[in-house]
């Protein structure tokens, strides 16, 4: 991402790359502990322990935007993986068994006490065994239940009516485990856990959420959007790593000011902003130019992305008498939530009507294909509403399959056949 | 082969054939998408069990809901299905087997939800669960509960009755897996015999798969070149064991639920015949999510000591499983 038009941007990027640096300087100098985990754990309870957390996706997408992809996978098939498994859960550990920190962003990932993951797709459980058996580490998996009740309007349940929108014995299950985790995570960090500072975390949450949420309602309603996509989820994303913290919920309110003050003073992040865009999907972290490619010739700005959104509509939880179990729920369904029909293809058209959406480009990314399912779901619905939609098949990591050229020709011809 | 191999073969080949003449005798068919759904559950409530299966080309209108990186048998099961070539189903009960069975059980209550489609039989998700510990077991247990409950809860008898019947048919094939380790037979005639099994009412397989035995027994071994053994998931036709055979080599087993792995253990008969049922599916019956690796790589590692040489994978096209373990698999064998 070149121009950074928000403050909060730029201080996002530089708490993340401190933070990382504070991180190796920790575990290599003092041993400390720390946690690899994927990016749908709980991450509140690593940060209770005093175990920082390194997402899985988040360093994929380190690797990505350091143009190391292509190198990390063509390493991948020559120590005997097939090319067409998944790519972006992958990188992270192939960057483990590589095992050259001159090569890795950073010098690589230090060996971690523990590493975590939902086993949600058939892979992650292999990728997360393998990947901890090389760091001779221990590897905590969260098995994963399926809804079997779908009321598609689910964002409008989940504040509130989480007990009974993931069901009540999916709760049970998924507390249980995390309550195992608990007693891992105190093995490793010698502190005992405290329910209380669990609830106070999630309130923490709550409202860092709440900034963001108001922050989506100014975005939706302004007569063009005050910040770009791409600034939207370094500031978002950075948060949610570090969620309920001092740190995250005052940068989210620093966030949400400054979109307050430049909605009041009318400023755009594009002044000839014409087209609302759309992206459905992860971001393209190799190409992240593409989000502004747009914008001179056609006015066509992406204004809405999940990162930002999903903030109040996944994490905010009310009713904490029992704080564990709002955690579970907060947990148990995030992949169904942004990849499964029904409920990431109604959420999204819901999106794109309040977020006044011209067009939509749905990433299917094949090389991850978890990440791709549902999408077709999500096309059809999003014209069905009236929202052209131009179906882009690429990954969101591996940069040898795009060519910018042609993806960026492919998108203006969409933009001049079917917006224009 | 003799005539009872024919029969076992039309069956393998004509996958609806048995299912839609239950249905048309008035018998409630319920269908099931993979090996760790409990079909002596089903049996037991009094309804064919038939799992439902398809290998289709033209995926036409199907294509628009299903993306094409889905593995070619989850495809066709849903393009089946909402084509209506298996609408005579009661139930269709899918397991959380696989990433992709969820996504079917999903894909196809949302087209059943968006298009009132008629011909989606009634969904449900057996919700079973693949690691291995008491957390896990207890949910799942609690899901088999709930299964036995949709299924008209037949009682111990019906239960007992139908847990002794699938035992005389793992027996039987206890011994089919012995004559292929003394070479009395091709693994792609292993495939066909074996995975009659779930296209047959179950009686009837019993009686052909003992005539098919008996002349099996009498044969004298086969000139071969090695010994192979095949891991992978869904080896639901016989063209990959005929590639590997075709230049002399003989399959001498899987570790597929299609093949050496079909009818799972011999269950306890004493006891509670529910819980037997259970353990059999929760700790014993390949899945993908099986977890750990240790617990899934069992059955391959005892195997392996099994005078084989070579260790083949079957990893088609779309493959994100199998490809995974590859390198660890191949390492072992060469190891031991």
């Amino acid at each position: 991402m070149s121009e950074k038009q928000l403050k909060c941007t730029t201080e996002a990027g530089i708490y993340q790359k401190n933070w990382f640096a504070q991180l190796r300087k920790d575990v290599f100098e003092e041993n400390k502990p720390y946690a690899i985990t994927q990016a749908d754990m709980p991450l509140e309870l690593f940060a209770l322990m005093g175990l920082p957390v390194v997402s899985n996706q988040w360093w994929s997408a380190i690797i990505s935007a350091k143009q190391l992809s292509a190198y990390y996978l063509e390493r991948r098939e020559e120590m005997g993986f097939h090319k067409n498994l998944c790519t972006y859960c992958s990188l992270g550990m192939v960057s483990t068994l590589d095992d050259k920190p001159e090569v890795a962003p950073w010098g690589g990932l230090p060996k971690p006490a523990i590493m975590s993951a939902r086993l949600t797709c058939d892979c992650i459980q292999r990728i997360f065994e393998l990947w901890a058996r090389s760091f001779e580490t221990v590897f905590y998996a969260l098995d994963s239940t399926a809804n079997t009740t779908l009321p598609p309007n689910w964002w409008e349940l989940s504040r509130y009516d989480w007990e009974q929108l993931y069901q009540p014995h999916r709760l049970d299950f998924m507390s249980g485990q995390l309550w195992g985790l608990v007693s891992e995570l105190e093995k490793i960090s010698g502190k005992r856990f405290d329910i209380d500072a669990l609830k106070q975390l999630m309130e923490g949450v709550n409202e860092q959420e709440k900034y963001f949420e108001e922050a989506c309602e100014m975005i939706a309603q302004a007569p063009k959007t005050p910040v770009r996509m791409a600034e939207q989820i370094t500031n978002v994303m950075t948060c949610q790593w570090h969620r309920g913290s001092a740190w995250a919920i005052e940068h989210a309110r620093k966030f949400r000011d400054e979109i307050r003050e430049r909605t009041a003073n009318n400023i755009a992040a594009y002044e000839g902003e014409q087209i609302r865009l759309m992206w459905v999907g992860a971001g393209l972290w190799h190409d992240t130019g593409f989000y502004t490619a747009f914008e001179e010739e056609f006015g066509a700005v992406f204004v809405w992305s999940m990162y930002l959104a999903f903030g109040p509509d996944g994490y905010l939880r009310y009713g904490l008498e029992d704080p564990m179990r709002a955690l579970a729920s907060r947990v148990v369904s995030m992949n169904e939530q942004l990849h499964n029909p029904p409920w990431a293809n109604e959420w999204i058209t819901h999106q794109a009507r309040k977020n006044r959406i011209d067009a939509a480009i749905v990433l299917i990314p094949k090389g991850t294909r978890p990440s791709a399912t549902g999408s077709y779901f999500i096309s059809r619905s999003l014209e069905d509403s009236g929202v052209p939609v131009l179906e882009l098949w690429a990954d969101m990591v591996d940069g040898r399959s795009w060519d910018q050229e042609e993806m960026r020709n492919m998108v203006s011809n969409f933009i001049r056949q079917s917006v224009l | 082969m003799n005539e009872a191999y024919h029969q076992l073969l039309f069956h393998y080949q004509n996958r609806k054939d048995t299912a839609q003449k239950m249905f048309e005798a008035g018998v409630p068919v319920t269908g099931y998408t993979s090996n760790t759904v409990p079909v002596e559950l089903i049996e037991a409530s009094g309804h064919y069990a038939c799992l439902v299966d398809a290998d289709v080309d033209d995926f036409t209108g199907s294509e628009q809901y299903m993306e094409a990186f889905f593995d070619r048998r989850t495809r066709s099961i849903f393009h089946e299905i909402i084509t209506g070539k298996w609408s005579f189903l009661k139930l269709l009960i899918i397991p959380r087997t696989s990433e992709a069975e969820h996504k079917l059980y999903l894909y196809l209550k949302e087209v059943k939800r968006l298009t009132q489609n008629p011909d989606i039989p009634e969904l449900y998700l057996f919700d079973l669960l693949h690691t291995q510990n008491s957390l896990s077991r207890e949910y799942s247990f609690q899901q088999f509960v709930q299964l036995r409950h949709h299924l008209g809860n037949p009682d111990d008898q019906a239960l007992y009755e139908s847990l002794v019947r699938n035992n005389n048919i793992q027996h039987l094939l206890n011994n089919l897996a012995a004559y292929r380790h003394q070479l009395l037979l091709t693994g792609v005639e292993a495939l066909v015999i074996i995975g009659a099994l779930y296209f047959m009412e179950k009686s009837e397989y019993l009686i052909q798969l003992k005539k098919v035995l008996d002349k099996i027994g009498s044969r004298l071994p086969l000139p071969i070149k090695e010994k192979i053994l095949v891991k992978g998931y869904g080896l639901n036709h016989t063209r990959f064991h005929e590639s590997i055979e075709k230049h002399g080599s003989l399959v001498v087993a899987e570790d597929d639920w299609w093949g050496s792995r079909a009818g799972g253990i011999v269950m306890e008969e004493s006891g509670d015949p529910a819980e037997k049922i259970f353990e059999k599916y929760y700790a014993h019956a390949p899945s993908p999510r099986l977890f750990p690796m240790e617990i899934a790589h069992s059955w391959v590692h005892e195997a392996m000591k099994n005078g084989i040489d070579q260790l083949v994978l079957y990893m088609p096209e779309e493959d994100d499983v199998l490809g995974w373990e590859a390198p660890l698999l191949l390492s072992y064998f060469m190891k031991n």
